[in-house]
């Protein structure tokens, strides 16, 4: 199941739209693969949404004309997302054929269960989402596990688990 | 005209042999004669049985193709499928597909001579209707008359608790522009819309209605009581009569749920009249629309994998209508110059990673057609194939823009049960997702009607008269492209 990030229904995996309200639950638009520079900036940090949905205009589709960031959560370190594109979040160990977009290794990425290529994120026009890519410990979309290879919506606040490794969806 | 052998299976030259074996197993399905003891499905299988073995011989098949000069065959119809995803991941979950079925005509209207038409105008006479409405309908109906061809059939039935024939089946072209016996109809009794709707397929059955193409469109301003199990029964018996029953709700009184699912039996739809000065403009877009078909009633019949189910299905094209989900539906109309689409929504079970493919859906489109000599059936196959997809793969456009709109529909369908069961919060939290995303969709005054229901409900605890309907079929015509959406509230 993947939950709608508007209303919280749960909708079958493949759903387009949330049943309820109407909130498009897929992206839709082509993204190009990008590999997101790193940054500290404390105004970033000040804004930080903790509370879900603050940012909604109650049509259901996220306000997201702004640039968002992947906040490594107990750090500083904030990877700003481009809008239409998609990184891979994970790992660089030796030997690896494909390195992912965002490496977390200088987090202790390996100590907290991230797999190499652990999962992507898309952020297109209409929204953003997470996909698992059949990382070993499994990602989580606020403490509930999905499953591997599908989209799953999200929402500023959203806090995205690889293994126990956290990250939150922040607004600048 | 004597079918070819591919048209016997329902595929087409170019089809590989993969294909052909499975039309021909889902032929076997329904015509064998231990699962299908009719006669005539006996003769329909050997003759199935015969293109099979011809079909599924390489060197037989080249030799035929070259017989039959099978590149000059033209299939009276195309057909073409879209999936929201090309490929299923291996779930340990249900997850859902959506596919679109276009159906195209082949057919060059121009070539080809028009069987005439059929028409019973049934209409509502009980006591609600009196004054404007009545003179309405009656000015209406009467003009239609006047426009249709002089070897086009007509006849007019009235009903009240019973039912009259107030005009038996004639040709138009014998119609006196004095006959006044359609201005004389008057209003009395209730609503029992059984009798009439009997009265008027009597109409279409007669003799000289024979190989016309059959229409009954229904006028009602009320709610029939008690006869609607026998009505429905009716539709049925009006489906293999090849009979396609349009019904015109007048006022905000009648039963639109029942009449839509009525009118869809038979492969049309109910449309909702706000105003009386309306009824002559959806008349004068029905009567150029009932020329324009090529088919009426295209019917799918098809099996799926286990557990896979259709869990709705909704027309998109030429006209909107939701369809009852089932194994056999009846699909609508095939226009000349239009596609006809339908939006299919699959619960697929969990599947292993073993499975290499999930059968949505096989079986055959059929229909019949003045414009064709023999029926035509066609074989239709649904597959997903069951992979991991590292790439990154996007919904089709039309996919995503039909649910955009059709998510709206269904979900005023949930606004309704829900201020019927008294759950207004509920209600009225949706109706306003409904009109901001018709505001965001650019339907600003459908939007505004939603909203203004939306604050209604909310003191009244129910719809206003006609705001339920209104937005239902405001929301539903929002599905037709533009230019088609018919008439804006």
């Amino acid at each position: 199941m993947i939950i709608c990030p508007n209303c919280n229904h749960r909708e079958f995996v493949g759903a387009l739209f949330c049943s309820e309200c109407a909130a498009k639950l897929i992206s839709t638009s082509r993204l190009s693969s990008a590999i997101p520079e790193q940054v500290l900036q404390e105004e970033i940090r000040n804004s930080i949404y903790r509370n879900r949905r603050v940012n909604y205009v109650g049509t259901g589709s996220l306000v997201l004309n702004k640039t968002l960031n992947l906040h490594v959560m107990d750090s500083d370190q904030f990877f700003p997302l481009k809008q239409n594109s998609r990184v891979i979040l994970g790992r660089i160990a030796d030997n690896q054929s494909q390195i992912p977009d965002i490496d977390l290794s200088p987090f202790h990425a390996y100590a907290y269960g991230v797999s190499r290529l652990h999962a992507e994120i898309r952020y297109g026009d209409d929204g953003i989402v997470v996909i698992d890519l059949s990382s070993s410990n499994g990602t989580r979309i606020n403490g509930q596990l999905i499953t591997p290879h599908v989209e799953y919506p999200l929402t500023i606040g959203d806090i995205i688990t690889l293994g126990k490794f956290r990250i939150q969806i922040v607004q600048k | 005209m004597k079918r070819n052998k591919y048209f016997i299976l329902g595929i087409s030259p170019s089809d590989n042999a993969e294909t052909i074996r499975s039309a021909y197993k889902e032929a076997v399905l329904r015509f064998h004669p231990d699962i299908n003891p009719a006669p005539e499905s006996t003769d329909e299988f050997l003759e199935i049985q015969a293109a099979f073995e011809v079909l599924n011989d390489d060197e037989k098949r080249a030799a035929y193709d070259k017989e039959i000069n099978s590149s000059s065959i033209i299939s009276p119809l195309k057909i073409e499928n879209v999936y929201s995803r090309n490929v299923l991941p291996p779930l340990d979950e249900p997850q859902i597909v959506y596919t679109q079925l276009n159906i195209r005509c082949n057919i060059d209207p121009n070539n080809v001579k028009a069987a005439p038409l059929a028409i019973s105008f049934v209409i509502d006479r009980s006591t609600s209707m009196q004054g404007e409405r009545m003179d309405k309908v009656k000015s209406s109906i009467t003009s239609f008359i006047q426009q249709l061809g002089k070897n086009d059939i007509f006849s007019v039935v009235a009903f009240s608790d019973r039912a009259e024939v107030i005009i038996p089946a004639m040709r138009a072209g014998s119609f006196g522009i004095d006959d006044e016996r359609i201005s004389m109809i008057s209003t009395k009794g209730g609503t029992e819309l059984f009798h009439g709707l009997a009265a008027g397929i009597e109409q279409l059955e007669t003799n000289l209605a024979k190989d016309c193409r059959k229409h009954l469109l229904l006028f009602t301003d009320g709610q029939t009581y008690g006869d609607e199990e026998r009505c429905l029964e009716l539709a049925m018996q009006a489906i293999e009569k090849k009979i396609v029953i349009s019904a015109f709700g007048l006022g905000y009184e009648w039963n639109d749920k029942f009449l839509d699912q009525l009118s869809s039996l038979t492969g049309s739809n109910a449309e909702f009249i706000t105003s009386s000065s309306d009824l002559e403009k959806f008349l004068n877009e029905k009567l150029i629309t009932l020329g324009l078909f090529f088919s009426h009633s295209v019917n799918f019949d098809m099996t799926s994998d286990e557990g896979v189910e259709l869990n709705y299905a909704f027309r998109i094209r030429p006209d909107s209508a939701e369809l009852e989900p089932k194994r056999n539906i009846c699909l609508g109309n095939v226009p000349f110059s239009e596609q006809l689409s339908v939006i299919m929504e699959f619960l697929v079970p969990p599947i292993s990673g073993e499975t290499p493919m999930v059968r949505l859906a096989h079986g055959f489109i059929t229909l019949e057609s003045p414009y064709w000599e023999v029926p035509i059936r066609m074989f239709v196959q649904l597959d997903c194939p069951v992979r991991y997809n590292p790439e990154v793969s996007y919904p089709p456009a039309e996919i995503v823009q039909a649910m955009s709109q059709l998510v709206l529909y269904r979900i005023q369908e949930k606004a309704r049960i829900e201020v019927d069961k008294g759950n207004i919060t509920a209600a009225f939290k949706r109706l306003q997702y409904l009109a901001s995303h018709l505001m965001s969709q650019g339907n600003k005054d459908l939007a505004r009607i939603v909203l203004r229901e939306a604050e209604n409900i909310q003191r009244n605890k129910q719809f206003s008269n006609d705001g339920d309907k209104k937005i239902k079929y405001g929301t539903r015509a929002f599905l037709l492209p533009e230019g088609k959406k018919g008439i804006v509230i």
